[in-house]
């Protein structure tokens, strides 16, 4: 993190903010909630139009945002194959080259599969999509990723919508360290000092979803968290203090007081 | 003497994996299905057959009887 801006691929966003726009009780909030953030991207998945019910889709509420990039996901996809395929028609509704890759084949842990993740990474890379990869905490998969030319990586905290934080602290730091390309904390952020603590440990965002969304005031929410990843840039941008074995006093250890009378 | 040529004919197609008649012109385009569908083309996606119809190619794509069209949109996802 050396700018204030975050350059993924071929896009420059201000926020380090980026938000899921499944779970909102209804797309007003959903809408109002975006506002509040301030993030400039935001994801969304496919599903078939619905010629019964045409307001049903998303494309029209988030066209009026102005200054709000879409970014498709691959969820539903199982491989590669799929992925790729999912990938190719969100990139015909949104008109954008970034996707976030997600393969999560198990419902009951939707724990990224790596394997088929990077090998959809690889294609999509071919076919001129920024890839913004959904994946485990694994430094190694990361730098491969990277190497194979993502735009980004997307290291889960925890388990999506589980609201566990970030379980892999040690793993993500060494992912931060050894990253050329952004890294941002996806799923498992439920308040928000653990965006702030994801920022101030070096990650260069942190895309959140069910912690605003289920919240009981989700607008509200979102300003919180669009406040605490600023928070999160100051401090990292100020430089945090040494950590150090021994106290050092902050007042003066004045001898005055223990004079004999 | 020749019966007169038909100008419109009744199609049937699988849309969004259901069955969908419609009347269609001998030109048959997929923009006249978007139309009949009152369906924006710049928010969706289509696939004819499994086979992605990207923006540029949907003015000259046809419908064939039979095929299987997928009109996608976005949705709520994180």
């Amino acid at each position: 993190m050396t700018t204030d801006k975050l350059t993924i691929g071929n896009t420059v966003l201000k926020s380090r903010l980026v938000l899921g726009t499944g779970k909102f009780m209804d797309t007003r909030t959903m809408i109002e909630a975006i506002k509040a953030s301030g993030t400039e991207l935001v994801t969304v998945a496919l599903r078939r139009f619905n010629l019964e019910n045409r307001d049903d889709d998303l494309f029209g509420p988030l066209s009026e945002l102005k200054n709000v990039l879409l970014m498709p996901n691959t969820s539903g996809a199982q491989n590669a194959r799929d992925a790729v395929k999912a990938a190719l028609l969100g990139r015909e509704i949104s008109g954008s080259s970034m996707v976030k890759l997600e393969i999560h084949p198990n419902p009951h842990h939707l724990l990224p599969d790596p394997i088929e993740t990077y090998e959809a990474a690889v294609e999509l890379v071919r076919e001129g999509f920024d890839v913004l990869p959904y994946i485990p905490p694994d430094p190694v998969l990361c730098k491969r990723l990277e190497d194979a030319g993502c735009a980004a990586v997307m290291p889960l905290g925890s388990p999506i919508g589980t609201g566990r934080g970030i379980e892999a602290k040690g793993m993500l730091s060494l992912i931060i360290r050894h990253s050329n390309i952004p890294v941002i904390v996806d799923a498992g952020l439920r308040s928000p000092s653990e965006a702030a603590a994801a920022i101030e440990m070096g990650c260069d965002a942190v895309l959140v979803n069910s912690a605003i969304a289920v919240s009981a005031d989700p607008v509200r929410m979102a300003r919180a968290f669009a406040m605490a990843v600023e928070a999160g840039t100051q401090a990292r941008a100020a430089g945090l203090m040494a950590v150090s074995e021994n106290a050092s006093p902050t007042s003066p250890l004045t001898s005055f007081l223990s004079e004999p009378e | 003497m020749n019966p007169p040529a038909y100008k419109f004919k009744v199609m049937k197609i699988l849309l969004n994996g259901r069955n969908y008649e419609y009347n269609a012109s001998d030109k048959n385009t997929l923009p006249e299905l978007l139309d009949r569908l009152k369906i924006e083309s710049q928010r969706v996606a289509i696939m004819i057959n499994a086979r992605i119809i990207s923006r540029e190619n949907r003015a000259s794509a046809r419908v064939k009887e039979g095929d299987r069209v997928e009109i996608v949109t976005c949705a709520p996802g994180g």
